[in-house]
């Protein structure tokens, strides 16, 4: 059967693509437009490495299929950093080491700065809760854990 | 501990890695991240069951699909004969390490690869899977080290 | 490859038009949350698949004049979570809600969903089930409404005809000294299914003796159970002792559990007793009970 045709707004541009029905929102990042920010650890909604804000709502790109996305917003962790101003969170995600391997962090940074845009003064256990989608297996949750509220208290500092 | 304090260029300083930047924007290449003209992909088939003897592997179909590019088993991999042999730094047994790359008579674990099939595309590839006929006598699984002395280790 | 069709109906006629032309296997997508992983693994090989997200009435949750809910059936979890109203009034229904999956999934998994996958130990039905809410249907033979307990009938196998499909959910006013809870019981602390799931919606009278009550359990037979007995063993009580003890022990009766890597026939049914306990503790609380 013919493609759907999609146009979107990616990362605040707007984007148009062809996709089937079986490609999801991560499948057409990655495979069709070539953001590869965005990780695949499971397919199945379980590790959150894929984790993207469609219309503002933090979700799995693996879950979501990409003919769903027409007149959709979404924002991936390619805009996340304004052209070579990294967000306060990846600063300090970078001071505080919380990455190694780095294929969770794109989906922890993404869901992280959800969480903080509803919420810039979470506790640890909203924190913990927040981000028990994002599975991360060298780093450990300590380090990302320090380092989101870390900057959560400097965007309280900043708004004073 | 000592109390002398030196001065350390590196020791007991906090670096930013290297790799960061990279990694925190998204734009770090991770194998999978790449993508090439003419690439193929690689698709493992494994088995459903925890211990079975492999009677027959059927991998006619799968190469006949179109789009595949090839279909190996065990069959493909020399066996090794079972001695430690020096790895980097360790020591290593080939034959056990070839027959968990790839079941050779039996497999050992429900997961085990028992084929796998390089196509042109990762949806050519998953049906090549599909069209593997494995014939497989499944025996009951082993879960406690001392069944080795009756004679039913998967490994005996 | 098999190629899949894929439709966005705007309207409800539009959907069941489409569920009843579908020559073999039509499948609906709210939140995907289940359907993806199902494509994915080839679970299920579906012609088409039917985007209900672009009909208003699946996606709205709307409170009433009278106090009650229409509720979407493509509403995600965290969508009523955000909601003051709904969270306010039946804070067990959204409680059984926003359970499902991580942060990620509540973004997107259905209400509809979750109980049209029909599984035993779908978060969200307990609760649902005990605040007697009800199901919109529509299909080719118009709409019927029909309580939640009534739409799974087996593990996976829901009561819809080919044709049918779920458009919202009816969820009635919280009455005066009411209040519902539900509570679950996973081998770790979040993500997981339950072991044990308990939804109770009950009223207290001015005097705290209970009025009505209704108590329903999840994952411990094939499909969410309505235990009348449980009910009973309380109605009329001011909940002491022998009440609730009489309570544990119609939950306990009513379990027909599997034994699973997450636990045996033992320990959910001993669970299904704790977590009614509690549960109605919770209920009656927000009822008022001093």
């Amino acid at each position: 059967m013919a493609k759907h045709h999609i146009s979107a707004t990616l990362n605040g541009e707007p984007v148009e693509f062809l996709c089937s029905t079986r490609q999801t929102l991560l499948d057409v990042l990655r495979d069709e437009l070539n953001l590869t920010g965005s990780k695949e650890g499971c397919a199945s909604g379980d590790c959150g490495a894929c984790s993207v804000m469609v219309d503002d709502r933090l979700v799995c790109s693996c879950l979501v299929l990409g003919a769903e996305c027409d007149n959709k917003k979404i924002d991936s962790i390619e805009g996340m950093a304004d052209g070579e101003k990294l967000h306060p969170l990846q600063t300090k995600f970078l001071e505080e080491a919380a990455l190694q391997c780095g294929i969770c962090t794109p989906g922890v940074l993404v869901a992280a700065k959800a969480l903080l845009e509803r919420n810039n003064n979470p506790t640890e256990t909203e924190v913990r809760y927040w981000l028990a989608g994002n599975l991360c297996r060298c780093t450990g949750y300590d380090k990302i854990i320090r380092a989101v509220m870390s900057t959560a208290a400097d965007m309280r500092e900043n708004a004073k | 501990m000592s109390s002398e304090q030196k001065d350390y260029k590196w020791v007991g300083t906090r670096q930013i890695r290297p790799d960061g930047h990279d990694k925190v924007t998204g734009r770090a290449k991770f194998g999978s991240d790449f993508s090439l003209s003419g690439m193929i992909h690689g698709r493992v088939l494994r088995s459903p069951h925890a211990h079975a003897i492999i009677q027959s592997i059927d991998t006619s179909k799968a190469e006949a699909l179109p789009g595949v590019k090839a279909v190996i088993t065990s069959k493909d991999l020399k066996d090794q004969p079972s001695e430690l042999k020096p790895a980097g730094e360790g020591m290593v047994n080939y034959r056990d390490m070839t027959r968990n790359v790839m079941a050779r008579e039996k497999v050992l674990y429900d997961g085990h690869a028992v084929a796998a099939v390089a196509a042109t595309t990762v949806e050519i590839a998953e049906a090549a899977l599909e069209l593997i006929d494995v014939k497989y006598e499944v025996l009951p699984p082993c879960r406690r080290c001392r069944r080795r002395d009756e004679g039913r280790c998967p490994y005996s | 490859m098999e190629s899949v069709e894929f439709e966005r109906p705007g309207t409800v006629e539009e959907a069941v038009a489409l569920l009843q032309g579908a020559s073999g296997n039509a499948k609906i997508l709210a939140g995907g949350t289940d359907l993806l992983v199902q494509l994915r693994a080839h679970m299920v090989e579906p012609d088409v698949i039917i985007d209900i997200k672009h009909i208003e009435e699946t996606r709205t949750l709307t409170k009433n004049s009278d106090g009650s809910y229409t509720i979407g059936a493509a509403v995600a979890g965290a969508e009523a979570g955000d909601r003051d109203d709904i969270t306010k009034d039946w804070p067990g229904v959204v409680e059984g809600w926003e359970l499902i999956g991580s942060t990620q999934i509540q973004g997107r998994a259905s209400l509809g969903g979750n109980l049209c996958n029909a599984s035993p130990a779908g978060d969200s039905v307990p609760a649902m089930v005990a605040a007697g809410m009800t199901v919109n249907i529509a299909g080719p033979n118009g709409r019927r409404t029909i309580p939640v307990e009534e739409v799974t009938v087996a593990p996976g196998r829901t009561c819809l005809e080919k044709g049918e499909f779920v458009v919202s959910f009816n969820l009635p006013a919280r009455p005066a000294g009411g209040g519902d809870a539900y509570l679950r019981l996973i081998p770790r602390t979040e993500m997981d299914i339950a072991v044990v799931g308990c939804g109770v919606a009950l009223t207290l009278d001015t005097d705290g003796v209970v009025k009505t009550a209704k108590v329903s359990l999840g994952a411990v037979a094939a499909t969410v159970l309505v235990v009348e007995d449980a009910a009973k063993a309380i109605i009329g009580t001011k909940l002491d002792a022998d009440a609730m003890a009489a309570l544990d022990a119609a939950c306990q009766a009513a379990c027909k559990p599997i034994d699973d890597k997450r636990g045996t026939i033992e320990y959910r049914t001993k669970i299904a007793g704790v977590l009614g306990r509690r549960a109605v503790t919770i209920a009656a609380e927000r009822a008022g009970k001093k």
